[in-house]
């Protein structure tokens, strides 16, 4: 079984920008041109979100690409990208995501529309099929115990966090996007008592992100827990060739990549 | 002349093999949303897939894209399905009940059983080619291609078998019968060799 090494983009009022703790965001550059270096590189799949505050934003960028809409942003992101494309960032509703689907998406993701409302999920599963809807789940230490966290009113939910991801499971998701908000951008590993517990909660994919900081940091958690994908943003933004690298460095490791 | 038909359920990524298709250079294609926008000017039908076999059959019927299909079968049409597209070219499909499907390739669509391995399969994984077939021109046995499905087409015979995979179980991930295929797997999202695969389509004549 092949495991999915999967980079992560955000996408911020016009540019890519770097994220750390999912609060200061550092402009990476224009929408695109990390998405055409990603397919050349020929990466697994690409995690694509919009995470602007507001959907009003002006856009400034240094390509002059001028657009109220991220539609116009996913269209020309992924017109020549042949690798697979998750796209997410305020899909409300059935139309919403009709209008990803329209628009370059292969998958979407959710996650403030399904934590507000879990039975969202098994409508568009019902619409799409459970493998295309990623449900994104943002995981905060409080008082050392592990909540869920709402990025975009920065409300923290009192659920029990296993419990809540197989619930989300079991309303129809294809897989589960866990983010480690504490170690978003730090770059200190990734919470591996965290990833494993929902690894082994769950039967479908689970692709756990934030805290990577250098290969080693895939490995020490592939050694600890079987995952079947595994994702990073800031470490494939900022070295040269580093997806290569870091697949040539885990297969060298023994571990089975593409 | 090669003129491309793609079927829009409004479930699928669309616009991903819209992009597949321009970027191998061919331009000459339009979407069918239904039976009215089909005519015979038509050289290849592509069904790109997302979504359950319930929800695209009744899609299927409610528009009369059944009339689109057995109509390019009968007049031996290229055809190209992708994942929920060669799904519902068979006799049946058991995700959420029992449904009938266009039944062009004897079986029956069925779960994966996967056992402790997870589902969705969501992966790149391995093609073994089972017959020499002009599709898979230039392409390597064992090459890999991005799967993403829970259901599997459980073909009645060989004979319609050009590929199979292995997860936990061996399933065909490429189907044919006449002029007609169908791919488990997203060729336009598997990297250049999925792209090959969209270029050996539609150089079919």
């Amino acid at each position: 079984m092949k495991i999915r090494l999967i980079p992560v983009l955000f996408f911020k009022d016009g540019n890519l920008v770097r994220s750390e703790n999912f609060d200061l965001h550092q402009i990476l550059g224009d929408p695109f041109t990390q998405v055409d270096r990603y397919n050349s590189w020929n990466v697994d799949e690409i995690i694509y979100l919009d995470i602007s505050k507001s959907k009003n934003y002006e856009i400034k960028n240094k390509i002059n690409f001028k657009t109220k809409s991220f539609f116009d942003v996913m269209q020309r992101a992924s017109a020549k990208c042949f690798s697979p494309m998750v796209f997410g960032g305020g899909i409300k509703n059935l139309t919403d995501a009709q209008s990803y689907f329209q628009n370059g998406a292969d998958k979407i993701c959710i996650n403030t529309i399904a934590l507000e409302n879990l039975e969202i999920i098994s409508e568009l599963a019902n619409n799409f099929g459970n493998q295309s809807i990623v449900v994104s789940v943002d995981v905060k230490l409080v008082n050392n115990n592990y909540k869920v966290y709402n990025a975009k009113n920065e409300k923290i939910y009192d659920y029990d966090l296993l419990n809540f991801i197989k619930l989300i499971e079991k309303k129809g998701a294809g897989e589960i996007f866990l983010n480690s908000v504490d170690r978003d951008g730090n770059g200190c590993g990734y919470d591996i008592d965290l990833i494993t517990k929902v690894s082994k909660s769950i039967n479908i994919p689970l692709i756990p992100c934030g805290g990577a900081g250098q290969f080693k940091d895939f490995k020490d958690l592939l050694n600890s827990t079987e995952l079947t994908a595994v994702a990073a943003g800031n470490l494939f933004n900022f070295t040269e060739r580093s997806y290569e690298k870091a697949k040539f460095y885990l297969k060298n490791e023994g571990f089975n990549f593409r | 002349m090669v003129k491309v038909g793609i079927i829009n359920t409004f479930t699928s990524n669309i616009q991903s093999v819209i992009n597949a298709i321009t970027v191998m250079g061919f331009k000459n294609f339009e979407t069918l949303n239904s039976y009215d926008d089909y005519n015979s000017s038509f050289s290849h039908i592509i069904f790109p897939g997302v979504g359950t076999f319930e929800s695209n059959m009744k899609i299927i019927i409610d528009r009369k894209i059944d009339r689109i299909i057995n109509e390019a079968f009968d007049n031996d049409l290229y055809y190209l399905g992708i994942c929920i597209g060669m799904q519902v070219l068979a006799t049946n499909g058991k995700e959420n009940g029992n449904h009938k499907g266009l039944n062009i390739i004897k079986g029956s669509v069925q779960k994966l059983s996967v056992s402790n391995y997870r589902l969705p399969h969501i992966a790149w994984n391995e093609v073994d080619i089972t017959k020499n077939d002009k599709l898979l021109k230039e392409i390597n046995n064992k090459e890999s291609f991005y799967f993403v499905h829970s259901y599997f087409f459980n073909a009645n015979y060989d004979k319609n078998i050009v590929g199979i995979t292995n997860y936990n179980n061996s399933f065909a991930s490429i189907i044919k019968r006449n002029n007609f295929y169908g791919v488990q797997f997203h060729p336009e999202k598997s990297q250049v060799q999925g792209l090959r695969i969209i270029k050996n389509f539609l150089d079919l004549k």
